[in-house]
């Protein structure tokens, strides 16, 4: 079983501008984690139509693996969400031992907040501030006009996304798991991971794929692995593959 | 090997009031405390570590740090480990803390940590001058502006709660036996219930991992103001000895 964490990217975002809409054949949920506020979020549309997750590198990655995988890959995703996501995954799938977690590498600076006590939810995103739940919409956009509430968020927000990284490698530690911390963007856009050294947190080092530095022919860069802002299909096809190989050498097999 | 991770509960606070001020020559702290604390407050010889390190005859160190919360605490650990690497088989004593207090770590200045402890409604400042931590001022002058402690108290419970089942976490994977000591307050569980936000997932602690008795809550022999009194230290310690003796020897 294969489960993978990160953003848009999981998803397939932009994809469908230039390869059309998910073909009516492929079930774009059959593999995608959806928590019940997401669940209410989607509503009746299901996942968004500018997505495809068949052309996404966990569903290609799937295929060379022959394995089931999980898609807890969202849309402006953090460490933190990635976390929050993983465990409601966990307590709500049966899932079998033998289990490989891939975190995708995100922005260090984008926040998932948790309201306990009012059952809501806050993201930091592109340094605006939104809630998942629509009562609680107005009081996001009333933290959001809060120039030092941003600020302060920004600061902090650093650390406890390094902290998820930490946790999210020790679950799985704890259960025998497998876990690979991979790089997707190049190191430049919003994927770097700032702050590594910051001792003693465990440094989160991450798998490089080679996206940033181009191809090995040297014949083409990695723009050609870029859709706009995301992944382009040859990129997914990239990581995909570089993945796969990684994946046999943690194994041994 | 103990080792102790909480709050002002852990150092025997306010038990200078009751019995006096700890004598600097009697009682050797430099192995047994590895943050700040302020002897002239805190009665760590009579605090419940130190009585149960005596009754069970193992080695001990207290991370705590008076109104230090979970995430707190998770730093603290992960600091002791990365420096002194204890032994496998040692055991970590978490205390209840107030959930609603907060720990924010500014990544940016590495090697320069900005810590605030506080308890609602306190302003930062006010508690930080109050219990003499050193607060970097441009931390301060962030959190005390309008808006900010709202947010942070709406968000703190969730954090803290993901700090305790991360220091739990953290145990399991370097072979260290985990106890949550319910002995103060039970505020561990008051913000569980949040279905279909994974809060009960997050702090999913299983029983033998915790110890709660309402004894020491209820019976005013066990407290000294807002802290343990002498005597609720000593039972403290008597009912943890027992604990590790049935689940851990």
């Amino acid at each position: 079983m294969l489960i993978f964490l990160g953003d848009s990217n999981l998803l397939g975002w932009e994809l469908a501008e230039v390869h059309g809409n998910i073909p009516p054949t492929f079930d774009p949920e059959k593999d995608l984690f959806i928590d019940p506020i997401r669940r209410l979020r989607l509503g009746e549309g299901g996942i968004a139509l500018c997505n495809r997750p068949d052309l996404a590198f966990p569903e290609l990655l799937s295929q060379k693996l022959k394995q089931e995988y999980i898609n807890c890959g969202q849309g402006g995703s953090g460490y933190s969400k990635a976390l929050f996501l993983f465990q409601l995954c966990i307590s709500k799938t049966k899932l079998p031992d033998d289990v490989t977690v891939f975190l995708g590498t995100t922005g260090t600076m984008r926040s998932h907040f948790v309201d306990t006590l009012n059952k809501s939810e806050f993201h930091l995103f592109n340094n605006h501030i939104t809630s998942n739940n629509a009562e609680y919409r107005d009081t996001a956009s009333k933290y959001d006009r809060n120039p030092e509430l941003k600020r302060m968020l920004q600061v902090t927000s650093t650390w406890y996304n390094l902290q998820a990284v930490g946790h999210i490698s020790e679950i799985c530690k704890a259960r025998g798991w497998k876990f690979l911390f991979h790089e997707i963007l190049p190191e430049d856009a919003v994927s770097r991971v700032e702050y590594e050294d910051m001792a003693p947190m465990p440094a989160p080092r991450v798998f490089k794929t080679g996206i940033a530095q181009g191809k090995s022919t040297g014949l083409q860069n990695s723009c050609d692995y870029m859709q706009n802002l995301h992944l382009s299909a040859e990129g997914h096809e990239f990581v995909a593959e570089k993945l796969f190989h990684e994946y046999h050498r943690l194994t041994n097999t | 090997m103990l080792i102790f991770l909480g709050d002002s509960i852990n150092l025997g606070v306010e038990l200078v009031q009751e019995t006096g001020e700890l004598t600097p020559e009697s009682f050797d702290h430099k192995t047994k405390i590895k943050n700040y604390w302020n002897p002239k407050l805190s009665r760590l010889d009579l605090a419940y570590p130190e009585l149960m390190s005596q009754e069970l005859k193992l080695d001990y160190v207290t991370l705590a740090r008076g109104g230090a919360t979970y995430a707190y605490s998770l730093r603290s650990l992960q600091k002791y480990i990365a420096k002194e690497n204890p032994p496998k088989g040692s055991t970590v004593f978490l205390d209840t803390a107030h959930c609603g207090r907060a720990y924010l770590v500014d990544a940016g200045n590495m090697g320069i940590e900005h810590q605030v402890f506080w308890e609602m409604p306190a302003t930062a400042k006010e508690q930080g001058r109050k219990e003499g931590f050193t607060i970097h001022e441009s931390t301060l002058e962030m959190l005390d502006k309008p808006g900010v402690l709202e947010f942070l108290q709406r968000i703190t419970p969730y954090y803290n709660l993901q700090a305790l089942r991360h220091i739990r976490d953290t145990c399991k994977i370097h072979g260290y036996n985990f106890l949550f000591c319910e002995i103060f307050e039970g505020l561990y569980s008051g913000s569980l219930d949040m279905d279909p936000s994974p809060s009960k997932q997050i702090a999913d602690l299983q029983p033998h991992e915790i110890f709660n008795s309402d004894k020491y809550k209820n019976n005013p022999d066990y407290r000294y103001g807002g802290h343990i009194s002498v005597l609720g230290n000593q039972e403290i310690a008597k009912d943890l000895s027992a604990w590790y003796r049935e689940n851990i020897c």
